[in-house]
């Protein structure tokens, strides 16, 4: 049984394609109402989980559990519509296809773009396409929006506008947000959650306070080095004699090192850079796996 | 649930869910069809008449080329025919032929892309992002395709078989057992493109690109169709003439011939060795005669039906594995 409080749960998620696995081993909850980024390299999985978490892509090993009647909607990144729709046969296919319908919410969206919805969705650009795409995920009322790269196409004050629609949508409705990006500047301000996947595996997901509040940025000297060895270390990067770290400081930080919060830039970086420090799941996002006790 | 909100009023008769999709997507596919039968109408309304018109103006009906009955032996009648088979028959014999390319075109032309174009441009994940299941998405694609084809053919089918009427068998020599009309004039026509419709989807969703799925979907319905013509005189119980082809009324269809002995075991007709001439096979072996077997024209039913139903068959198979197919293996 999910728990209620849960908008999704993944354990030990994996998908393979001919090439090898895209993504494995991969377990993680999201708390219900968050608003969670999906970060990582390009390749590292992201659209994988995604697209198996709008049950378009079937699991090769692991399961993903949602809440029974759990409204999904999903933009995927190459904006699927049909290209000889127009705008509002688009919304039209949402309310044909969905028992309930927000008419209201996917016409907000679309209010402040610069094109009529007698527009025929081929002559859209990018950034106009994402827009209807939102729109149609909006009008669906969804309890987990699972948006792949929402911001690519558009331009920053789209980006703004948009963004602060959704986070208004969200906080109204309590809907559980699921975005990938790479671009992690305008996550910090968007997102409270975060889940970290590079090379097909979970590197870090909780909370982003938390996550942020676990990590400390290390100034000190190379001679200094050496309190590093009992310290789970991130990542270190000298500078001539100077010695910068990423560090799970487990106690008090010792002069001559001066310890400072990471910004969640550096968090993500660090963590892409360095590979060596186990993975890091805060108690919210770690998954409560059944342990089979054997004989 | 609670937040099932408000529809917006809609008309009697407007389309709704899938259905409202279908026709959204396929109108001008579906449009298409009224154009065709009524194209086809107005030629068969021609050709019918103007056939009627020529039998009856120079007394040839029921008239083959060479005929036994007396009535067709008159000075004349045999240039008259020979005239027409140059003529309307010529013409029906074609609208026979563009007949026997319709499950073809109908496969590759509609029931390829079908799935293929989706799979193509990723727009299958825009509908399954919505509430539908796979299952019930591919079958109204399915059925989108299929209701106006079996309707559009089984006119086209139809209005080929009231043409062929009036100079049927004989004054045509365009026999009911013929390729031009069996496959084109009845039921079979309807089954056969449904099962290029199936055979087109599932490569559709197969191969998820719509050129090599339509180039695939031409090779299979040609051989399906190849293949029944072959099967087709063994799908129903036939009889064995001691009369050789050439004095075989024309409304029976012999299919095959050779040589018998009176104890029933047969020979090809090579089966003399050099001796070409059957009456020297004859001599050689005493009481040998030569043999047909042929379907009467009242077997055309029972073959047609079989036949249908073959293809109904295969048409359901192949609508099962293409669901099958994108429930289970798509992504």
């Amino acid at each position: 049984m999910t728990e209620p409080r849960t908008a999704l749960t993944v354990t030990r998620l994996g998908k393979r394609y001919r090439r090898g696995w895209a993504l494995r081993d991969c377990s993680f909850a999201l708390p219900a109402g968050r608003i969670c980024a999906l970060v990582g390299p390009n390749g590292a999985g992201k659209s994988t989980l995604l697209a198996m978490a709008a049950n378009l892509l079937t699991p090769s090993a692991g399961t993903l559990e949602r809440p029974d009647g759990q409204r999904v909607a999903f933009v995927a990144q190459d904006r699927p519509l049909y290209p000889g729709f127009t705008v509002a046969e688009s919304l039209r296919l949402g309310r044909e296809l969905n028992p309930s319908w927000d008419q209201a919410a996917a016409e907000q969206v679309l209010a402040a773009g610069d094109f009529p919805t007698s527009a025929r969705i081929g002559s859209l650009s990018g950034g106009q396409r994402t827009r209807v795409a939102l729109a149609l995920a909006l009008g669906k009322r969804p309890d987990l929006l699972l948006l792949d790269e929402p911001m690519a196409e558009l331009d920053p004050l789209a980006r703004r506008e948009l963004m602060g629609h959704l986070l208004g949508q969200a906080a109204e409705y309590g809907t559980t947000v699921l975005m990938s990006s790479h671009v992690i500047a305008e996550l910090s301000e968007a997102c409270d959650f975060l889940v970290l996947v590079a090379d097909g595996a979970v590197r870090l997901a909780g909370d982003i306070e938390e996550l942020l509040a676990a990590h400390q940025v290390l100034v000190g000297p190379g001679e200094a080095a050496e309190w590093l060895a009992g310290q789970v270390v991130v990542e270190r990067r000298e500078a001539g004699r100077q010695l910068t770290s990423l560090v799970r400081a487990a106690g008090p930080v010792p002069p001559p090192w001066q310890a400072g919060p990471p910004s969640l830039e550096e968090l993500v970086l660090g963590h892409l850079r360095g590979q060596g420090a186990p993975a890091l799941l805060t108690d919210e996002a770690r998954v409560n796996e059944m342990v089979e006790v054997g004989g | 649930m609670t937040a099932v909100l408000e529809a917006p009023v809609r008309r009697g008769f407007a389309p709704r869910g899938l259905v409202w999709l279908m026709w959204r997507q396929r109108r001008l596919s579906i449009l298409l069809w009224p154009v065709v039968v009524l194209a086809a109408a107005v030629a068969a309304v021609w050709l019918h008449g103007a056939s009627a018109d020529y039998i009856r103006n120079h007394g040839i009906a029921g008239c083959a080329m060479i005929s036994l009955d007396p009535a067709c032996q008159q000075p004349g009648v045999q240039e008259s025919v020979s005239q027409f088979r140059d003529s309307y028959g010529h013409l029906l014999k074609l609208a026979g032929l563009l007949m026997l390319l319709l499950p073809v075109a109908v496969g590759a032309g509609l029931g390829a892309p079908l799935l293929a174009q989706e799979l193509e441009q990723g727009t299958w994940k825009l509908v399954l992002s919505q509430s539908v299941s796979r299952r019930r998405w591919v079958l109204a694609k399915l059925a989108g395709v299929a209701v106006p084809a079996a309707l559009g053919s089984l006119a086209l089918a139809s209005l080929y078989r009231w043409a062929w009427h009036p100079s049927a068998n004989d004054v045509s020599g365009i026999a009911w057992s013929s390729q031009f009309f069996f496959s084109t004039g009845g039921p079979d026509l309807v089954a056969t493109v449904l099962a290029a419709i199936g055979v087109g989807a599932l490569a559709g969703a197969v191969l998820r690109r719509t050129v090599p799925a339509m180039a695939v979907t031409v090779l299979l319905v040609g051989l399906l169709q190849a293949g029944l013509s072959t099967v087709r005189p063994y799908l129903w119980s036939w009889q064995t003439m001691r009369v050789p082809e050439s004095e075989l009324p024309n409304s029976v269809w012999g299919f095959a011939h050779g040589l018998i002995r009176p104890d029933g075991t047969r020979l090809p007709y090579d089966g003399c060795g050099a001796l070409l001439d059957p009456g020297q096979c004859a001599a050689k072996y005493a009481g040998t005669v030569e043999y047909s077997d042929v379907h009467r024209a009242t077997d055309y039913w029972p073959l047609q039906l079989v036949e249908t139903g073959i293809c109904l068959a295969l048409a359901a198979l192949l609508t099962a594995a293409t669901v099958s197919w994108i429930r289970r293996r798509l992504a």
